[in-house]
């Protein structure tokens, strides 16, 4: 039958709708149409559960309100949550807690949780509509069978204490803006060690008191991150600082030194620093001796020639930063160098030579855009 | 008594002289026989277990009756074994109840489970039965291709779910029944339709 002849007997469909035709016939061929599969109420739970189990969450909910056994059937069945935030709204008068639970990049819900403060001067931390949030962001990744990729807290205070919560094995990506240390360290101990991305901040940006301890920049999942950023001051020390296993690393330095800075930049020159690695900004609340800094490096200072021949390069470091610059050579990678910059901000160390080629011969090229300011 | 072919094995004999094959003989409910390659039949647990069990040697194989599955159509089954004898030798997926469930339909899949829907129903009911995992798969990620993006409307008519009213029955049933887990299950329910499926939970 060809797809004409299918659509004109389709239009006979109306006619079964009015109950002029409602023969077998006819609703096998509008099932044949729409690709029906008229057995699904009779196939077996365990083999319902498994068909649920490839569908996406949009379609679950639609199957979910057709019957009370569909409703069970999605209920029961696990689905992928791929990322969990939690974000808290301080209002006046008002505590407002929003989840989203997101499945892929199309699927997701948004769930509110609000409460009405007695007295809208209040800074409870932890209120009901905090522990309800929670309650329910758990409960998705337990329904996600704990195989959550990433997880967003924005919270003055997580609220741990009544949490169920024992592990997120496959989380890669997780960013705390947190107030409360003690829940930052209950989260971070849930997470892998492996980290592929990890972001520390205060919640209510007062930078003046926000400091990570050093307890906390010990655990593993701090020192192994691929990326680290810490939106606040880090209590490293020099040795915590040179063990790190960050591609890219971002922090405000409370305790590395010049001889730290001078050390991590001479393991990276002799193919002892990270594999693959690519920034260190490092802010700083006092400027740094820069001959201890410069202590056994071969750096090249940016003058005339090397704007000449790296004009992109200087244009990039020209617009964010007066501080002087310096390009310093890798021994282990030839043509690979990273450029070193002191502002009255602080330190940034950035890979920003590698590997080209000019009429067939390798020579030093430099990145054109600015990734990684 | 009709002896089916379905599960053609091309194969070079000259290839593989030492081992010699083993085929076990099969009987659907119609009495239609298959012969099934000891390598696909490893593609369904149950059968596996079953023929580990009985310890046949070639002979019996041969002089024995076939092996009665008493609950699966001929048709169904010669599907079945096609689909065994294409994947002989493929490991076995485990489900650790991980999500999501990628699958892909390979071309084989797609071209056996072109069938009615009646008859893909009894597919997945043997590959359930039998305990071939990908099988099931594949036969349940056809099935809910046939959901995605449709409305609830659509899908009543898709997957011919209960009308209001059965499903009124239903909810009388269950409460008479007195089940307190069926009454949950109806809150819930009526909750969700009050918000239109637009969220779960």
């Amino acid at each position: 039958m060809t797809k004409k002849q299918r659509f004109l007997k389709i239009n006979g469909i109306e006619d079964v709708q009015q109950g002029l035709f409602a023969s077998k016939d006819h609703i096998a061929e509008m099932l044949r149409f729409i690709g029906g599969f008229e057995n699904w109420s009779v196939l077996p739970e365990e083999c319902r559960s498994e068909v649920v189990k490839y569908v996406d969450y949009k379609s679950r909910c639609k199957l979910g309100v057709c019957s009370r056994k569909d409703h069970e059937t999605v209920k029961n069945a696990p689905i992928y949550v791929e990322n969990v935030e939690i974000e808290e709204s301080p209002i006046r008068g008002e505590h407002k807690v929003t989840v989203r639970v997101a499945f892929d990049r199309e699927n997701f819900l948004n769930q509110y949780f609000t409460q009405i403060a007695v007295d809208p001067r209040s800074q409870h931390l932890s209120s009901n509509c905090h522990k309800k949030a929670a309650q329910f962001a758990e409960k998705w990744i337990k329904k996600g069978k704990f195989q959550l990729n990433q997880i967003v807290i924005q919270m003055t205070k997580f609220p741990f204490e009544a949490s169920q919560l024992k592990t997120l094995p496959h989380c890669k990506y997780a960013r705390f803006e947190i107030d409360d240390m003690d829940s930052l360290n209950w989260f971070i101990e849930k997470l892998p060690e492996q980290l592929g991305y990890l972001s520390i901040s205060e919640f209510s940006r007062n930078q003046e008191s926000f400091t990570v301890s050093s307890n906390i920049l010990s655990k593993p999942q701090v020192t192994q991150a691929s990326r680290l950023n810490i939106g606040g001051r880090a209590e490293f020390t020099n040795e915590q600082f040179l063990r790190l296993k960050a591609k890219e690393l971002e922090f405000d330095s409370v305790n590395v030194t010049a001889q730290g800075i001078n050390q991590y930049i001479k393991n990276w020159m002799n193919g002892k620093g990270v594999d693959g690695f690519k920034s260190l900004k490092l802010g700083v609340e006092r400027s740094f001796d820069l001959d201890a800094l410069m202590v056994g490096l071969e750096a090249r200072y940016w003058d005339e020639e090397f704007e000449a021949e790296a004009p992109h390069l200087v244009r990039i470091f020209r617009r964010k930063t007066k501080g002087p610059c310096f390009q310093i050579q890798s021994r282990g990678v030839p043509y690979e160098s990273l450029t070193l910059n002191l502002d009255e901000d602080g330190v940034r160390v950035i890979v920003t030579g590698f590997r080209g080629e000019r009429d067939g011969e390798p020579c030093q090229d430099y990145i054109r855009q600015g990734y990684y300011f | 008594m009709s002896v089916e072919n379905a599960p053609v094995v091309d194969v070079d004999e000259a290839a593989i002289p030492v081992e010699k094959k083993m085929y076990y003989r099969f009987e659907s409910n119609d009495k239609k026989e298959f012969r099934v390659s000891e390598l696909a039949i490893q593609q369904s647990e149950t059968l596996n277990r079953l023929v580990e069990a009985m310890g046949y040697t070639s002979e019996d194989v041969e002089n024995k009756p076939a092996i009665a599955i008493e609950n699966i159509d001929g048709k169904t089954l010669k599907l079945v074994f096609q689909w065994c004898e294409h994947h002989k030798g493929e490991a076995i997926p485990v489900d650790d109840g991980s999500v999501p469930k990628i699958v892909e339909i390979p071309e084989f899949d797609a071209k056996l489970m072109d069938i009615d829907n009646g008859l893909l129903f009894k597919l997945i009911w043997a590959a359930d039965y039998l305990n071939i995992v990908q099988l099931l798969n594949v036969s349940c990620k056809k099935v809910a291709n046939m959901a995605q993006g449709k409305t609830p409307a659509q899908l009543r008519r898709v997957y011919l779910l209960p009308s209001d009213e059965e499903d009124e029955a239903a909810k009388r049933a269950a409460q008479e029944a007195q089940d307190p887990r069926a009454r949950e299950v109806e809150e819930e329910f009526e909750e969700r339709k009050r918000q239109g499926g637009n969220s779960f939970f």
